[in-house]
């Protein structure tokens, strides 16, 4: 460190003759001292957060068999299927057919559900409270993991989107994935 | 020509004063810092953008990389309650597990459970270190959810009793934690048996968005 000594006059003016003792500064540098404290504090901050949990609510229909299925506008609906590996399939309303793979990316699952709310959006317009009106149903294939799960949930809720449910998946489905995309047209 | 003589000054700064802060802030954080206690059983959970705080007083299951189920209890006071309701409301069919009030006590101190029943008087007298090696071998088998020995849906039962009775709360304050890796059958027949039991809410812990442990 760039440090002048001031102390080397301090002596001055006592016993002309005798023997100086020599002043040190009592000055200790303590700029590693600092740097050692920052760093400790900065590694301290950053492990606590890594820590933290945070908790998503998740709401399931209640189990009701009398209850009528809701009729649904098959032009609302966007169904997500997570497939092994991380393959995300997609296909837009109730008819199985078209399936196509995407990604857990923004680029991917993301902006599929952005454009079906944009096409939902000029064919139904928003709800009462200003959300879009897109009906999402996740479904998750035996072989998807939790991970999987928990991106499309926190998907729904980057995009805003109200109406989802997770519902089992359709034999038909399973077919349509295997054969690429469109399920063997029945007889 | 006059010379002109630069003033040098001292380039040292006094230190001691901030020196004094980082250490203050250091000390703050250490203290108010709250240790990640190991872990019977490790999780990995996913990350995500959720913000809601994770509650103290929550009854956990937990889905291990394996897939198989843990339960854990937040209050103490409540995991005496919720074995009792467990026993009492299934008479016949654990009647030959034998329940002492010291096991009562031990499973008071267990962190988190995950066997079949009939291993629960001997699984709470061992301690974590014990318990933590027999995650680590596997041993630990995890609550039954099959349909033919569903006993995760005779606790879930006895949850809702508790609660019920206890705070008046029909939807008990329940949280699923699963590992990221964790295959998704697990998780499901999780749902499956909540959604069985009627309870329809809860919460799924997560960590913070870009931050995976």
């Amino acid at each position: 460190m760039a440090d002048i000594d001031s102390s080397s006059g301090g002596g001055h003016g006592k016993h002309k003759g005798g023997v100086r003792s020599k002043k040190m500064s009592t000055r200790v540098d303590l700029t590693p001292m600092v740097d050692l404290a920052f760093l400790l504090i900065t590694f301290f901050m950053l492990t606590t957060s890594l820590n933290k949990s945070v908790a998503m609510n998740l709401s399931m229909p209640k189990k009701d068999k009398d209850a009528p299925p809701t009729e649904v506008k098959e032009s609302k609906v966007l169904n997500l299927i997570a497939d092994k590996d991380d393959i995300l399939w997609y296909y837009p309303g109730t008819t199985v057919a078209g399936l196509k793979k995407i990604d857990y990316s923004p680029e991917g699952i993301r902006d599929v559900i952005l454009k079906k709310q944009k096409e939902v959006k000029t064919q139904h317009g928003l709800d009462e409270k200003g959300d879009s009106q897109l009906i999402v149903l996740i479904k998750m294939t035996d072989d998807a993991n939790y991970k999987n799960m928990v991106d499309i949930l926190d998907e729904m809720d980057i995009t805003k989107t109200k109406v989802y449910a997770i519902q089992d998946i359709h034999p038909l489905e399973i077919e349509a994935m295997a054969n690429g995309g469109n399920a063997k047209t029945s007889d | 020509m006059p010379k002109f003589k630069v003033k040098r000054s001292s380039t040292w700064v006094d230190m001691t004063a901030m020196c004094d802060v980082a250490f203050l802030l250091l000390s703050f954080f250490i203290l108010t810092a709250k240790f990640k206690p190991t872990e019977i059983v490790p999780i990995k959970s996913p990350s995500s953008r959720a913000s809601e705080e994770v509650l103290e007083d929550m009854v956990t299951f937990t889905v291990d990389a394996n897939g198989k189920t843990f339960m854990s209890i937040g209050k103490p006071e409540r995991k005496v309650q919720i074995l009792e309701k467990f026993f009492s409301l299934n008479k016949e069919k654990y009647a030959g597990i034998p329940i002492t009030d010291q096991t009562k006590k031990l499973f008071t101190k267990l962190e988190i459970y995950g066997t079949p029943v009939n291993q629960l008087p001997s699984v709470v007298t061992k301690s974590s270190e014990t318990l933590i090696e027999l995650q680590r071998s596997g041993e630990l088998k995890g609550i039954p959810t099959d349909s033919t020995d569903n006993q995760l849906g005779d606790w879930i039962m006895a949850i809702r009793y508790v609660y019920a009775e206890q705070e008046n709360n029909d939807q008990p304050p329940i949280a699923i934690k699963g590992d990221q890796e964790t295959n998704i059958k697990g998780v499901k027949r999780l749902i499956e048996i909540l959604k069985e039991k009627d309870v329809n809410k809860y919460k799924l812990i997560t960590t913070l968005e870009g931050k995976v442990d």
